[in-house]
């Protein structure tokens, strides 16, 4: 999916959830937040959910209303999508913690009753480096989070954080690795 | 030039009005006239007056047929089936039933007085109920034998021979639908009191057991193949009166998508009567309604043409 057939869906879920239910507010990360925000050019399979917006602040998304997620399997089916292509799996992986200045790194767009909060880059940043290090340099990530151009401000800021998510030795190396990576391929690209 | 969604709603309630008046007309309506044509398939009564409930608006006279079948035939309905097949009606087709059932508590059917929503005399004469019509099968058979399970199915079983076809449980469930459940229970005391015969390989299949050539006062021999087929109007007249509702012009609430999905899914549920070509383009694609309409029209002449 694109970025407008991303935003395509997500009206059509907006749609369908005029009919039957309440308002619902989601935060979306990953690919679907790249293409949306337009930092990158390329198709992505899903839409990561990694939280609701409640009055309560940003709680885990599980489970998702079953208005939702009826609407997100008519969706599949209306524009031949893959069943899971509205999913939570990122939520599950980040059970440590979000970045920090999450909730005011949001890119807020609304599709009728449907608001979903696309994450920002400062926070696309931080999510890429974990991911980046989490999974070795030549991972798509690395690509992702050099397409977001960040400084090396940026880089030591979101590293701090990762750091958090994983104290491993192993993990610190391979997380210097991928920042030493990042800047020279910002330099010589 | 109509719209798209008015074109969608024209050919639904052209298509109901029409089946539905060929119905009555089979069924006796004086105010019908004579019927035109013997009718292809059999009648299903609870679903003949929901969808003339339904499509009213655009055909008023078929108020007059539910009003005077409310008086003449009502006894011959299915209470717990009229309420089953009207929750997949439209909410004002179940507002009007509750007028129907007024009507015909007032007539003397004391069974309807728990749907009734409002104290409705009927005083239309529409002359005597033609039950002896080929198509009138169902209602035939519950004067016969009183109205329940049991009725129907041996009405869907008597034509099923003489179009050569058995019937699964799944078949009966989809003309009538009743659950499997009570299905499977009503065909074994079929099957133990001898008049329906099951075949051993599963899933059982079953067909009525005639003795000789005809079932007595059915039909002749001779004109076996003529008796109607079960035409799945349950399915049919649903998804018209469905149609109908969702394209109401001033109904704006929905987007052009979501109108197109539901139209989707309401031709999904009228399944195994009509099918969606699996290459054809699916709601999601910006052209949907007008290919819709397109193969809703084919759709409906087909199902016309059948009735």
């Amino acid at each position: 999916m694109t970025g407008a057939d991303i935003e395509a869906a997500l009206q059509a879920v907006g749609d369908l959830l005029a009919e039957t239910g309440p308002p619902i507010r989601l935060v979306v990360v990953g690919g679907a937040s790249l293409s949306v925000g337009g930092w990158v050019a390329r198709a992505t399979t899903d839409v990561d959910v990694l939280a609701r917006a409640t009055a309560a602040g940003l709680v885990h998304p599980d489970p998702l209303p079953d208005a939702l997620v009826r609407a997100a399997a008519t969706v599949a089916r209306d524009f031949r999508l893959a069943p899971d292509w509205l999913n939570t799996h990122v939520a599950l992986q980040r059970s440590q913690g979000m970045p920090p200045g999450l909730a005011r790194d949001l890119d807020w767009r609304t599709y009728g009753p449907l608001s979903v909060g696309f994450a920002g880059r400062w926070t696309l940043i931080a999510l890429k480096l974990f991911a980046a290090a989490d999974r070795g340099p030549r991972n798509v990530r690395v690509q992702d989070l050099l397409a977001l151009r960040p400084t090396d401000d940026e880089l030591r800021t979101a590293a701090t954080w990762v750091r958090t998510q994983d104290a491993s030795p192993v993990f610190a190396d391979l997380l210097d690795d991928v920042i030493r990576h990042a800047q020279r391929q910002r330099t010589d690209p | 030039m109509l719209n798209v969604r008015e074109r969608i709603r024209k050919t639904a309630a052209e298509a109901a009005v029409d089946v539905c008046w060929r119905q009555w007309r089979a069924l006796g309506f004086a105010g019908a006239g004579d019927p035109a044509a013997r009718l292809r398939t059999q009648i299903d009564p609870e679903a003949l007056v929901l969808a003339s409930l339904s499509v009213a608006p655009h055909e008023r006279r078929l108020d007059d047929a539910t009003a005077w079948w409310a008086v003449a035939g009502a006894r011959w309905l299915s209470v717990q089936r009229m309420k089953t097949l009207a929750a997949d009606f439209p909410e004002p087709t179940r507002e009007a039933l509750g007028r129907f059932a007024s009507q015909a508590d007032v007539g003397g059917d004391r069974r309807w007085r728990a749907l009734r929503t409002t104290s409705h005399e009927s005083k239309l004469k529409g002359g005597e109920p033609r039950l002896l019509d080929p198509a009138a099968l169902v209602l035939r058979a519950r004067a016969g034998f009183g109205v329940g399970i049991k009725a129907d199915v041996l009405a869907i079983l008597m034509a099923a021979p003489w179009n050569d076809v058995s019937q699964n449980v799944a078949d009966l469930h989809d003309a009538l639908g009743y659950t499997k459940t009570a299905l499977r229970t009503a065909l074994r005391d079929l099957v133990q009191a001898g008049l329906v015969i099951a075949t051993d390989a599963p899933p059982a299949r079953y067909l009525m057991r005639i003795e000789g050539q005809a079932l007595p006062g059915i039909t002749p021999p001779s004109d076996r193949d003529l008796l109607p087929r079960w035409g799945y109007w349950r399915q049919a007249l649903r998804l018209w009166a469905a149609a109908e509702h969702v394209c109401r012009p001033w109904d704006t609430s929905r987007s052009d998508y979501a109108l197109g999905s539901r139209l989707y899914d309401e031709v999904q549920r009228a399944q195994p009567l009509v099918r969606w070509p699996a290459d054809h383009v699916r709601p999601g694609d910006p052209a949907f309604l007008e290919a819709f309409a397109a193969t809703f029209d084919g759709f409906s002449q087909k199902l016309m043409a059948s009735a």
